[in-house]
């Protein structure tokens, strides 16, 4: 079990004024088995009219919209996270939760992944924990993690293609793989210990349990995570998603900060 | 009910304005072609002057066939009354089928009229329905505001289509009487400044036709 | 089994009907009332007259009473299916509907799942499509429960032969059916959440503009466009030209789900309206019909709605679907492999009267490919039998002329389930097709229920 103080900062700046700037924002991590959030404060900027709520998969959607000329939007998520409360978090049963195991557009495989899932020969294991790390270490071997070269609609072919990409796509290639041997999969967008970017990962659905992997790291996920939403895949967990009246270019910045708190009871908050 | 948008009353001005165009340059027609029948010819070129528009007209049967049924000429009656329709076919809840279908009767009307051999009889029925409609919009629509905001596009129009053909400025004031009664009712967002312009230039002895044609056309709608 | 000949005498189907047909009434009428649809062709988008024949459908009394009870347990179930699918998905669990033709299909949307829509309602409107054979039995060939459309076709043609000839409805005992917009505002009001009830258009550019400003002006709710409706503090709004705000609780909207919100569906769409699926989920607007129900109008699904009946409801289905096979099932894989040339083969994906091809007419190569297609995507096609349909007569040119027809039934699910008395009869004007969808160039005709 770890204190996690959390700080997740976005901010998009227009290159002129936009106006009527309607937003769906996917920031605010929610209480799950493994996490606790505490003394949360949430901050949209400009002034926004904001509303809560909370979409089909458990993620907390916030809504709303700001109808004067501004050429900068954000938000500021700032809390604690209790986590590794649970060995894992609880599942549904198999019959409801069926829509993970599907492609989606994201993950459809193309030639390369066929190609890459012969080689990885998963029926030599027998559960889905065996099958889902060897596709972990096998990515591990074989993609690189670089910057850059793939963007938010990449979807896992391409990214596999290329061989190399970002936490995203090795979460997009992981659950193509994980589908096509039949794996209830699905993508978790969330926060890290340390300081940069935010992190997607992997759960896996074992036996009425979710399980985390992280495919980037080469990792099981512990209680160093903070999951923020999860989804069949990053469409489902996109952080910020918006329309506006204006003809612009955007550029996003993002800052988070995770790091563990050991004082009882002192906490500041920023 | 009684809830409309700022589009539908947009609409409405306009269908008031469409309808009334349609009406009355075929009463204008009516009487050039007259005097083009046996009198004079060319008669047609002063009507496109009066009217502001281009004159690309060969001979006066080429100016019937199209001022009055061609699609393809802007300026035609035909286009004017699709511009109606167009109009119209979006406002059924709120002026109703009843209403409507005298619109869409012109329409057929109109079709009718450009494969007959004698174009005032097939224009009569368009502007029969138009005058259908007119007395059906008056009758069957229960909501005042709406039945307004037609007649004022009506009004506006018919002024602006005078000044243009510079007819007595008796029946300029008229029109501009009936106009001042009703813009208030309408509740629609006009330019009061003009409309205490436009009383002010038509009871001027000379009247100033072309700048009550620029007036006019300011008075609504602009800033929407 | 009544036919017009037997209720018209030998006058009145020869000699009034021609004079009927051959004044030009008809087409006077529908141009009057403008009784078109929208069609696009060369990309450009025109508007024409929806063919009608006024020879009308005839359904007796007791026939009708039979598919009343049968249309509305099938509707009832149909409801209870998706409130399911969206729920605990029971059905599933018990093996009833193998899993995947939920979840691979393009029907279940996830972002519906654990909705309750305001009473419990997901499809408030089903138009469901019907076929008679010359045996004189009724088929159920597709629920239509997304957004069909149709209703205000018949409605308008009954005012039209009404008018025009008056002495062919003396001493029929035909059931009026000009109530259709108050059976739809009862089914709006029952919903409506508090506010006004605006049926929501993609505008005139769409095929069923007509019936979107028709059904409005009849049942006194407001045609809508996305942008004059906005969400703010949680609620929908209707702004009016002096900028006030008037609350909306019910949405008759007839524009598909993808398009209903770009924040969560279709972000390319403009003709949605951004955040109301997130209010609606809150239970602050009703939407008629419901997002989702494409999970339970898919051809796919249509082979398990008599086991739903059975399932939901503990009784037998009433109405039939014609009889079908899924090659998904290896016993029916075989049957429609070795029967091939004497069903038709349906695309579940495709609508409106598209992917759909009969063994016959394929020559051999194209059935060795087919075949391979089926093999390998066996979840993609349904087979069906090719019902013997009942013809019934058109009139063209003064002349009586068989061709194939359906029957659009519409079922209104308000404070209790009601069928039209009623509905859209379509027919092919091709005596070889059997499609008859407008599209595609069909006609229609009025459908008379006889009241004794």
């Amino acid at each position: 079990m770890k204190k996690l103080q959390f700080g997740y900062h976005m901010k998009l700046t227009f290159s002129d004024y936009v106006k009527n700037h309607r937003f769906s924002l996917k920031c605010v991590p929610h209480d799950t088995d493994l996490q606790k959030i505490e003394n949360l404060a949430v901050e949209v900027y400009p002034d926004n009219v904001t509303s809560e709520d909370e979409d089909s998969y458990g993620n907390i959607t916030l809504f709303g919209y700001t109808n004067e000329l501004h050429n900068s939007f954000g938000f500021d998520v700032n809390g604690i996270a209790v986590t590794g409360r649970e060995e894992y978090e609880k599942a549904d049963e198999l019959h409801k939760i069926g829509i993970f195991k599907y492609q989606t557009p994201k993950t459809k495989p193309g030639l390369k992944t066929l190609e890459y899932y012969q080689k990885l020969d998963l029926k030599r294991f027998d559960s889905a924990l065996d099958k889902a790390s060897a596709i972990m270490e096998g990515l591990s071997n074989s993609f690189q993690y670089v910057q850059g070269v793939t963007n938010m609609s990449t979807t896992s072919e391409e990214a596999l293609v290329g061989g190399s990409g970002v936490c995203q796509d090795y979460a997009h290639i992981m659950l193509s793989l994980c589908r096509m041997e039949g794996i209830p999969c699905r993508y978790v967008a969330g926060m890290m210990m340390g300081e940069g970017l935010s992190h997607a990962w992997v759960e896996i659905w074992n036996e009425r349990k979710w399980l985390g992997f992280d495919p980037t790291n080469y990792k099981l996920v512990g209680d160093e995570y903070i999951k923020i939403s999860n989804g069949r895949d990053s469409e489902d967990c996109l952080v910020n998603q918006g329309i506006f009246t204006g003809n612009v270019t955007q550029i996003q910045d993002i800052n988070v900060v995770v790091e563990e708190v050991f004082d009882e009871g002192i906490v500041g908050i920023n | 009910m009684g809830i409309i948008s700022v589009e539908n009353t947009d609409r409405l001005y306009w269908l008031g304005r469409y309808t009334e165009r349609v009406y009355t340059t075929i009463k204008v027609f009516e009487a050039r072609f007259d005097s083009m029948i046996d009198i004079d010819d060319l008669e047609y070129e002063k009507f496109c002057e009066s009217q502001d528009i281009p004159n690309i007209y060969k001979s006066k049967e080429d100016f019937v066939a199209r001022y009055c049924f061609s699609l393809e000429d802007e300026n035609s009656i035909f286009s004017n009354l699709m511009r109606a329709y167009d109009n119209a076919i979006v406002l059924r809840e709120e002026i109703g089928s009843e209403s409507l279908s005298y619109i869409q009767l012109a329409v057929y009307a109109m079709n009718q009229a450009a494969i007959n051999k004698s174009p005032l009889i097939g224009l009569q029925h368009v502007t029969d329905n138009i005058a259908a409609f007119w007395g059906m919009a008056d009758d069957d629509i229960e909501e005042s505001s709406i039945r307004n905001m037609i007649r004022v596009g009506k009004l506006v129009e018919r002024i602006d289509l005078y000044s243009r053909l510079k007819v007595f400025p008796e029946r300029i004031r008229k029109e501009t009487r009936r106009l001042t009664n009703r813009i208030d009712k309408s509740t629609m967002r006009y330019d009061s400044t003009r409309m205490a312009h436009i009383n002010y230039l038509v009871q001027l002895d000379d009247m100033p036709y072309e700048t009550l044609t620029d007036e006019i056309e300011q008075l609504v709608g602009e800033e929407l | 089994m009544t036919t017009y000949a037997d209720i018209f005498s030998k006058k009145e189907r020869v000699e009034d009907m021609e004079i009927y047909a051959g004044s030009g009434a008809v087409n006077e009428q529908l141009a009057r009332y403008g009784v078109k649809f929208g069609i696009y062709k060369n990309n450009e988008f025109k508007e024409q007259l929806f063919p009608f024949d006024m020879i009308p459908r005839i359904i007796d009394k007791d026939e009708f009473t039979y598919l009343e009870k049968g249309l509305k347990q099938r509707v009832v179930a149909l409801n209870c299916f998706i409130n399911d699918i969206y729920g605990d998905k029971h059905i599933v669990r018990d093996g009833i509907i193998p899993e995947e033709f939920i979840y691979a299909g393009s029907g279940y949307l996830p972002q519906c799942d654990g909705i309750k829509p305001p009473k419990g309602i997901y499809a408030h409107i089903a138009g469901i499509d019907l076929v008679q054979a010359k045996d004189g039995d009724w088929y159920v060939l597709e629920d239509n429960l997304r957004i069909p459309s149709g209703a205000s076709y018949p409605m308008i043609a009954r005012m039209i032969s009404r008018r025009s000839s008056p002495d062919l409805f003396t001493g029929k005992h035909v059931e009026d059916n000009r109530n259709y917009a108050a059976m739809l505002r009862r089914t709006m009001d029952h919903v409506n959440v508090g506010g006004h009830t605006v049926i929501l258009t993609p505008g005139r550019y769409n095929a069923a503009y007509f019936e979107h400003s028709y059904l409005a002006e009849k049942t006194g709710a407001h045609l809508a466009s996305g942008h004059e409706l906005i969400v703010e503090n949680d609620h929908l709004y209707f702004i009016d030209y002096s900028g006030r705000k008037e609350r909306v609780g019910a949405v008759y909207r007839r524009i598909s789900d993808e398009y209903l919100d770009p924040m969560t569906f279709r972000k390319d769409s403009v003709i949605g309206i951004p955040h109301i699926f997130d209010i609606y989920r809150k239970g602050n607007v009703a939407l008629i019909n419901a997002p989702g129900n494409g999970v339970a109008d898919d051809k796919g699904i249509y082979y398990f709605v008599p086991k739903m009946v059975k399932y939901y409801l503990n009784e037998e289905p009433i109405l039939n679907n014609a009889p079908t096979y899924l090659p998904y099932y290896e016993e029916d894989m075989k049957y429609v492999l070795e029967n091939f040339d004497k069903l038709v083969l349906k695309d579940v994906a495709e609508a409106g009267g598209y992917g759909v091809v009969f063994g016959s007419k394929m020559n051999s190569e194209e059935k060795a490919n087919f075949k391979e297609m089926l093999k390998s995507e066996p979840r993609r096609f349904i087979a069906q039998e090719v019902i013997d349909f009942l013809d019934i007569d058109i009139m063209e040119k003064c002349e009586l002329l068989p061709r194939k027809a359906d029957l659009r039934a519409f079922v209104l699910m308000g404070d209790e389930p009601m069928v039209w008395k009623s509905g859209l009869t379509r027919f092919s004007r091709n005596p070889d097709s059997f499609i008859v969808n407008s599209s595609q160039g069909g006609g229609f005709k009025d459908t008379w229920v006889l009241s004794q």
